[in-house]
């Protein structure tokens, strides 16, 4: 499930923004846009798997590669 | 057996008959009724902390009473809030989709994270006395002068229960919406998810031929909420892991220094997250919410769909720029973020949240004459919550109001508690009254409409008028987060422990009339298994077409 690989990786990034980010406007504001990118990359993720998931149950032949 | 037990143990006319209850039918009221107990208790804690600022309990010292106020916000919010929303949205997004949920076993998964979370968490403050309060302002979660470790962890396990939970939420959801079920075909999965999360809206703007929305409104409303919802779980989790981090250290003799970290950026990125339960989801999910009770009660299409659906992406938008309306008090804040989030960007949500009122009303007005139905009276009730909270919202987020009212019982009065009880919970309340046949395939009668009504008025009436006197308090000065021992402000507080009590009253009714309506049998019917095995919301035969 790469959804929640990326929402791991997105926590612990919050937790490197949190440590390393000191009296920078700029920055704070970086890392917001950060993390609401990268959670779309993960919700987006969950509509690739659905594309895939739905190719090979109508395709299954293709999808055990034979 | 006389009536009454006999009532009480099978219910109003037979009670719940849970046979032909699928699984999610089944979920989605186990949600509602562990969302409806941590209300009671939350009610209750709420009430020890009214009576204590009346005049302080004898059995409830400082640092009990402070640890009642930080897991009173998070019992409310995650453990009653989350967890109806939950129930309610796992349901309507697959019978709204007309698809079977994605995974029964996640949505059944869910609420036991969440239930066991808030429950774990809230033993940090009861066995514990863990009080940094929900904010958990830097350094203050890590100060072991004042706080237990164990305490601590305990707090933090709990909620790392409760964001489990969310997540399991947050993906379900989402792959509800865009997957292709077995044996259907292909659902165009990356065009629901532009439509879902709003790109689809924002492109039609700018297009001549307009493409047609491939997720009904309500589900539009689902998606964004549950995007800020997300985004709120990523910020918590880091700042529970960081907080960790801490106590890990401590646990093992290596003392972290709490200025590693700076507490202003802290305080930032934290209420950057927590605003997107309050400015963010909440109004979104609301939004949605009175957008599907409106259609079902007034059995007519919506009034200005594509404004709705519009506002919703804005309120999405504004969300995740508002948040610095609760640093206005802070002297190192940048000024440009107190004026432009702090206060303008703010302005904007009495925009979105007018629409939203706006389009509501004009959808129920254009319906009439229409009956004063249990649901119609919460939903409206609803809707005056907002009315009420919202610009109060606004007024405290202007620099010179702030200045007084920062941190006063204004601010948790008027407008907090009045958006949630008020606005949001009469919302639910109706939710509720209008899933209720839906999930139980018609089989109970209420028991008493007369409680219905009673729940209805005490509810309202001690709702406003608790935060209605709570604010006044806090306009001559009282603060929050304070005891005052010597009777400052004890008719206030007395007037708003009246409306407090009318509160608790009414949620004793309506658990009362909700017992005997399904009955203990049924309720303890609810947490067996289904005996249908399917994904659909509903049994197939009864599917309306």
């Amino acid at each position: 499930m790469i959804y929640a690989v990326l929402v791991l990786l997105l926590i612990a990034l919050g937790v490197v923004f949190l440590f390393t980010i000191k009296k920078s406007l700029i920055a704070l504001i970086l890392a917001i846009i950060a993390i609401i990118v990268g959670y779309f990359v993960a919700v987006a993720t969950i509509a690739k798997e659905a594309e895939a998931e739905a190719q090979a149950s109508s395709n299954p032949e293709a999808s055990s590669g034979a | 057996m006389s009536s009454f037990l006999e009532r009480l143990m099978n219910g109003h006319e037979g009670g719940l008959k849970h046979e032909g209850m699928t699984p999610m039918q089944k979920i989605a009221l186990r949600f509602v009724v562990i969302g409806l107990l941590f209300y009671g208790l939350a009610a209750l804690e709420g009430m020890i902390m009214r009576l204590h600022e009346i005049k302080p309990l004898p059995m409830i010292d400082e640092s009990h009473f402070f640890s009642i106020m930080t897991v009173h916000p998070m019992v409310g919010i995650f453990g009653s809030s989350y967890m109806i929303v939950f129930g309610a949205f796992l349901f309507l997004t697959p019978y709204l989709m007309k698809k079977p949920i994605y995974s029964v076993k996640l949505a059944d998964l869910s609420w036991k994270f969440m239930a066991a979370g808030t429950f774990i968490m809230w033993l940090a403050g009861f066995l514990f006395h863990y009080a940094p309060l929900y904010t958990l302002y830097w350094p203050l979660p890590v100060d072991f002068e004042q706080f237990s470790l164990i305490g601590g962890i305990t707090y933090i396990v709990g909620v790392v229960g409760i964001m489990i939970g969310t997540f399991l939420f947050t993906y379900n959801i989402f792959k509800t919406i865009l997957y292709t079920p077995p044996g259907w075909e292909k659902q165009p999965s990356w065009e629901l998810f532009k439509s879902a999360i709003g790109i689809e809206g924002l492109l039609n703007f700018f297009r001549r031929r307009k493409k047609e929305h491939l997720v009904p409104l309500p589900i539009a409303a689902i998606s964004r909420g549950t995007i800020d919802m997300g985004l709120n779980a990523i910020v918590i989790s880091s700042a529970g892991v960081l907080i960790l981090i801490y106590f890990l250290g401590e646990l093992f003799g290596a003392s972290l220094k709490d200025t590693w970290v700076d507490a202003l950026l802290y305080k930032n990125i934290f209420w950057w997250g927590l605003d997107l339960i309050a400015d963010g989801l909440v109004l979104i999910f609301v939004a949605g919410t009175w957008y599907l009770l409106a259609m079902l009660i007034s059995g007519k299409d919506l009034f200005m769909q594509n404004i709705a659906r519009a506002a919703l992406f804005l309120e999405m938008v504004v969300s995740w720029t508002v948040w610095s309306h609760h640093l206005m008090s802070d002297q190192g804040q940048p000024n440009v973020l107190k004026v432009v989030s702090g206060e303008m960007v703010t302005a904007f949500e009495l925009i979105t949240q007018g629409i939203a009122v706006f389009i509501t009303l004009v959808t129920l007005w254009r319906a009439r004459p229409l009956k004063m139905s249990n649901e119609l009276k919460f939903l409206l009730g609803g809707i005056l919550g907002f009315m009420l909270a919202v610009p109060a919202g606004i007024i405290q987020a202007d620099l010179g109001m702030n200045r007084i009212l920062h941190n006063t019982q204004w601010i948790i009065g008027t407008h907090v508690h009045v958006a949630i009880l008020v606005g949001l919970t009469m919302t639910l309340y109706s939710a509720i009254y209008v899933l209720l046949p839906i999930l139980t395939n018609n089989s109970v009668k209420l028991y008493s409409q007369k409680l219905a009504n009673l729940h209805f008025w005490l509810h309202l009436i001690g709702g406003i008028g608790m935060g209605a006197f709570m604010g006044m308090a806090g306009m001559d000065g009282m603060l929050r987060r304070a005891i005052y021992l010597n009777g400052e402000y004890s008719t206030y507080m007395i007037l708003a422990g009246i409306c407090g009590a009318m509160l608790l009253v009414a949620f004793a009714l309506f658990l009362y009339n909700i017992v005997m309506t399904i009955g203990i049998n049924g309720l303890i019917n609810i947490y067996k298994p289904a005996t249908i095995q399917t994904n659909e919301a509903i049994p197939p035969q009864k599917e309306v077409q």
